[in-house]
């Protein structure tokens, strides 16, 4: 298998290059290069992903990279079921999207350059997948965060575009901090970085160790995964062409986080502190998410926050032990939220940009495939069968039913009742009712169909997406293929299945019955009579303020860490950078160039002033230890 | 009477062979080959060096042969060391074809004397033997003497010679007075022989002996590699010798010092025992690298013209070599090499394009020529800045591994303060490399300043340095293998 696994990152990285090298010439045909070098790397991760479904895997060192010391870092490849699977899933909906972008970013100045970081993209996320060790997937992990802030701000003459990209790129230093610095740790532990090696010994090291380990890495997927409380600058990252949002924001690069701690599972089972704190957090963050998602008017803010609260779900599944379900969620959920955000990007298409949906509705009549797609997403999202979303988030409520966590599970379900409402509420401001725009003035209009043909492809996958998780206790396609991965030898048993058939029927009827509530209230409120949210937003004002505000998150970071360091700055700047640093600096600079030019004089050009310094030296040689 | 021949194993003298012939035959040549066909012996130079290197590596390989009563050994130092000459003579090679044009040297003597040059350096770093080092040393030394002149017409030149010729004759009775009190003290000339001897007999026949031969002797290379306080040759012959030369004397002739250098602390009297004589030798090895970075660094800060500058600094890094042969070891050596494989490729690039780019007279070489190149020559600026950017020692570049390795194996020996003093050294040196970039990048173009078209063979030169210099930085793995292997650790 390494003959060809080293293509799936080398087609994007030569698309990368020509691009790059020849974008003056590629111009508006930069999509043809750049859509072949993603279709090569799916074509090749299927053909991995065939070999592993045969039982293949496949963990090998291309070449050293760093070897200095102990430390031996090499460019290798982890291929087993969990990267095969995620490299199908990213490369797949890469290449969909690639495809959609010829579209939406048609008449756009920076044509070549979108194609460009999407293919720069591609090749950090699938490196990122396939890395064998931990400094490969940090430097990936890096450079995918380095991809997300060129593409936020990829409309840079707009501030407010420039200043989200800065502000992913700061909060993901926060956790990127952290994840570092585990990185580090686990090299002093364990005297290595390679995953075999590092897992291997895992369960020799003391639980305190493991549980400062895990808790650093958990602070990185904190930051690339957008959970609490690093999750704010995900809805800003909103900024950046739609595609952009469905591709990194969404679909894959957010979900490294989930990912990696599949990927360290071995760790993370080894330190119960760890994991409860990953399901608290990502339960609160799913829950809170969803609350500000209900009340939002910008259909891709409502997205943000829905992907915000998916990914809490995740989080939720990979704490529990349910590594399968939660890596099943991110599966299924890169299908439907990217057709989600490509839908919306199609709307803002139709209507001159617009992502204000009180200016919309009644766009099902106008754009069919768009309007049909959307709501089989919706459907997914939502949770009702047999869409995909229903199976995999059925997966993670289980497993924190059979884990005997209630409480995580009574607002699992209370946050699919919300999901489904602020999906549903999406759908039926947009799509139905009655147009809310000047029909005269906007010429609504259904796209290309290179941007609904990637939209019928995914809702083709959002719907059957699901289906490889059905099967009960464990029994199905998805657990009977990741497994290998998740056990661990000795200990058969998981968190995830053991529960009887009646009761899986009945948590089934009751996260139905959440997801139908949550679509009938959305029903009556947004499509009955729309007037009514007025009213209801005017009786919980206060609260609806609130979540308006998205709980004064940004304020409260404002206030309580940047302008204090921001202050601290501007005065360690002024008082202490500019007088004594620089004081010190130049002073030294000065007193260095003084002794140069002194220096120099000693250069005369001279020969005998050359052979007394010579004779000078062999005295002070000779002399420092005869006289020793 | 019967001559017995000693046993000689000829495969295993086939390099050093060849490049004498080589040497011979160019000459010779040279008076037959018309003046317009004169590239021709330039490719024939290039094509005798690489076969020499091939010998490197054919049949059984050298690795582990000794031969000629002892005088030749062949190991992966030697093997490795012969590499970095030949390689890097072979570029010179290609770099001087518009130099010989335009400046109407003779071919035939020039080639000749590079190669020539060239067996020197590989004799001193294949022997274990001190007399034959100082016969590859000055061997190498005086076809140096007549390369710094070449241009006798030249004023410059001509006192660059001259001047070299006699500090280099001073400094070598240094070295042979050393060598001469070694063998006074031990019995031989064989480095591996006197360490044996030593290891019975610490302090040898005489007890301030042994001690004063040491101290001649690194006096003696100490000069070569030119460690202050014995550099001050360097900055005078360096500008004064056509750049093509001083390109090819800041790097293969001072790896060989460096190899010689090692060689004789690796093996020598040195070690195991560091104390001979009671003397903390690393302490004065210590002294020697921190004052040669240090005043070189300084020095080079208040140089205006960029092949002075580049002297300078050629002093600083010879400075930092010596942070890795303070406490010489098998490792410590690899990292040396390494380094010197870093600083090839990067002094290479650098001097190859200041050759470029200096015009008649050498008028080209004022830094405030520089002013604005970016503007009119994006992609050369872009070049340069990384080849100065790796000599700062800035990640990703060879430099920078380079440093790396070297500092990190003085860490480990424990020299902490030490390599402080580098690191700080090397923010210093910092200010006049990128004061070069400041000056491409953030300076109004002087339009009166016309840029002379690069040489075809000077841009394949540089390129290949430069992608050494890019590939070293960032994938240095294999090579650090390899050099691991051949160095035998």
């Amino acid at each position: 298998m390494e003959k060809f696994v080293w293509l799936i990152p080398a087609f994007p990285l030569i698309g990368v290059l020509i691009n790059l090298f020849f974008g003056r010439w590629t111009g508006k045909k930069a999509h043809w290069i750049a859509c072949l070098a993603v279709l090569g790397s799916f074509i090749v991760s299927l053909m991995v992903f065939s070999r592993v479904m045969q039982g293949e895997t496949l963990n090998y060192d291309y070449f050293n990279w760093i070897w200095v010391g102990s430390f031996h870092a090499n460019a290798g490849v982890l291929i087993d079921p969990l990267s095969a699977l995620m490299l199908i899933v990213v490369t797949g909906v890469s290449f969909l999207i690639h495809v959609y972008s010829i579209g939406y970013m048609h008449d756009d100045p920076g044509y070549p350059r979108f194609f460009l970081y999407l293919n720069l993209f591609v090749f950090s996320m699938v490196s990122l997948v396939l890395a064998n060790n931990f400094l490969l997937l940090y430097v990936f992990w890096e450079a995918v965060g380095l991809c997300s802030y060129l593409l936020i701000g990829f409309w840079f003459q707009k501030k407010s575009a420039s200043d989200a990209g800065k502000k992913a790129f700061i909060v993901n230093r926060i956790g990127d901090f952290g994840f570092g610095l585990g990185i580090m740790m686990i090299f002093v532990v364990f005297g290595s970085i390679q995953f075999t090696e590092v897992f291997g010994m895992a369960s020799g090291a003391s639980v305190a160790c493991l549980t400062a380990i895990t808790l650093l890495l958990l602070l990185g997927a904190m930051g690339k995964s957008a959970q609490i409380p690093l999750y704010v600058w995900l809805p800003d990252a909103m900024e950046g062409p739609t595609p952009v949002s469905a591709l990194i924001h969404a679909a894959t690069m957010v979900t490294a986080g989930v990912y990696m701690i599949a990927r360290c599972h071995v760790l993370f089972n080894l330190a119960p502190l760890t994991q409860n704190v990953i399901i608290w957090m990502g339960m609160l963050t799913a829950f809170f998410a969803a609350t500000i998602a209900l009340v939002q008017k910008d259909i891709k803010r409502v997205l943000a926050y829905s992907t915000i609260s998916q990914l809490g779900y995740m989080f939720v599944g990979v704490g529990l032990g349910a590594y399968t379900a939660g890596i099943f969620h991110l599966a299924t959920h890169a299908f439907f939220k990217a057709l989600l955000f490509l839908g919306a990007g199609s709307v803002m298409h139709a209507m001159a940009n617009e992502t204000d949906m009180w200016k919309m509705g009644g766009l099902s009549k106008i754009m069919k495939y768009t309007s049909w797609t959307f709501l089989i997403a919706c459907l997914a999202i939502a949770g009702i069968p047999p869409f995909a979303g229903f199976f995999s988030k059925e997966e993670i409520l289980g497993a924190a039913w059979s884990a005997h966590r209630y409480e995580i599970y009574a607002l699992g379900i209370l946050t699919a009742l919300m999901t489904a409402f602020y999906m549903f509420r999406v759908y039926f401001l947009t799509f139905k009712g009655t147009p809310r725009y000047n029909v005269h003035s906007h010429h609504a209009h259904e796209s290309p169909w290179v941007m609904t043909f990637p939209l019928m492809v995914l809702a083709v996958f959002s719907v059957i997406a699901g289906w490889v998780g059905i099967g009960t206790h464990g029994g199905s396609w998805i657990h009977q293929f990741l497994n290998p991965v998740f056990t661990l030898p000795g200990s058969e048993h998981m968190a995830e299945a053991g529960h009887s058939g009646s009761e899986q029927l009945l948590l089934m009827g009751i996260a139905i019955a959440a997801a139908l509530a949550g679509i009938g209230l959305a029903w009556q409120i947004y499509l009955k009579d729309i007037k009514q949210s007025d009213r209801m937003a005017a009786q919980f004002s206060g609260l609806h303020k609130v979540l308006t505000n998205k709980y004064y998150v940004d304020e409260f970071y404002d206030a309580v860490f940047v302008t204090p360091i921001k202050n601290i700055s501007i005065a360690l700047w002024r008082g202490f950078d500019a007088v004594v640093i620089d004081g010190t600096v130049n002073g030294i600079g000065w007193f260095v160039s003084i002794i140069g030019q002194l220096l120099r004089y000693f250069q005369s050009g001279y020969v005998r002033t050359y052979t007394t310094m010579f004779v000078i030296g062999v005295i002070a040689v000779l002399g420092f230890y005869l006289t020793r | 009477m019967k001559v017995l021949m000693p046993s000689i194993d000829y495969m295993a003298i086939m390099p050093q062979t060849l490049l004498g012939v080589a040497g011979l035959v160019i000459l010779l040549l040279g008076l037959f080959v018309p003046r317009r066909r004169q590239d021709l012996l330039a490719v024939l130079s290039i094509i005798f060096l690489n076969i020499s290197v091939l010998f490197l590596f054919t049949g059984k390989g050298l690795l582990g042969s000794v031969t000629l009563n002892q005088m030749v050994t062949w190991d992966g130092f030697s093997i490795l060391f012969t590499l970095l000459f030949v390689v890097s003579s072979a570029f010179t090679v290609a770099l001087s074809i518009p130099f010989v044009n335009r400046e109407n040297v003779h071919p035939g003597e020039y080639y000749s004397l590079l190669i020539f040059a060239t067996l020197g350096m590989v004799l001193m770093a294949t022997t274990t033997d001190l007399l034959i080092l100082f016969l590859g040393l000055e061997l190498m030394s005086i076809a140096l003497y007549i390369l710094a002149s070449i241009t006798r017409n030249n004023d410059k030149a001509a006192e660059a010679g001259m001047k070299y010729l006699i500090m280099g004759a001073f400094s070598s009775a240094f070295l042979l007075y050393g060598i001469a009190f070694m063998y006074g003290a031990t019995g031989s000339t064989n480095l591996v022989e006197i360490a044996s001897y030593m290891n019975i007999s610490p302090m040898g026949a005489y007890e301030w002996m042994l001690p004063a031969g040491l101290g001649l002797v690194l006096i003696g290379f100490g000069f070569k590699v030119g460690l202050v306080p014995f550099h001050m040759w360097i900055p005078d012959v360096y500008e004064g010798a056509p750049t093509v030369v001083t390109t090819f004397m800041s790097i293969g002739p001072k790896a060989a010092g460096f190899a010689a250098l090692a060689r004789f602390l690796l093996l020598g009297p040195f070690i195991p025992n560091h104390e001979v004589g009671n003397i903390p030798w690393p302490i004065l090895l210590a002294g020697l690298a921190g004052l040669t970075m240090t005043i070189g660094n300084l020095i080079a800060i208040a140089q205006t013209n960029i092949k002075r500058m580049l002297a300078y600094s050629s002093i600083a890094h010879a400075g930092y070599v010596m942070v890795g042969l303070v406490t010489a070891s098998p490792k410590s050596v690899s990292a040396i090499y390494f380094y010197m494989v870093a600083y090839f490729l990067m002094n290479m690039g650098a001097f190859a394009i200041v050759y470029a780019l200096q015009g008649e007279n050498g008028r080209g070489l004022a830094l405030k020529r520089f002013m604005g190149l970016a503007y009119k020559k994006p992609g050369l600026a872009l070049v340069f800045s990384v080849f100065l950017l790796s000599l700062t020692g800035f990640p990703l570049t060879a430099g920078f591994m380079g440093k790396f390795n070297l500092f990190r194996e003085a860490v480990d020996a424990g020299l902490i303060g030490l390599v402080i003093v580098a690191v700080l050294n090397s923010v210093v040196s910092a200010y006049y490399y990128l004061r070069v970039v400041v000056f491409m990048y953030m300076h109004d173009p002087d339009e009166s300043v016309t840029v002379p078209e690069i040489p075809s063979m000077v841009g394949f030169v540089v390129a290949l340095c430069l992608v050494g210099v890019l590939y070293f930085g960032i994938l240095p793995g294999g090579i650090l293998k390899v050099i691991n292997l051949l160095m035998g650790n």
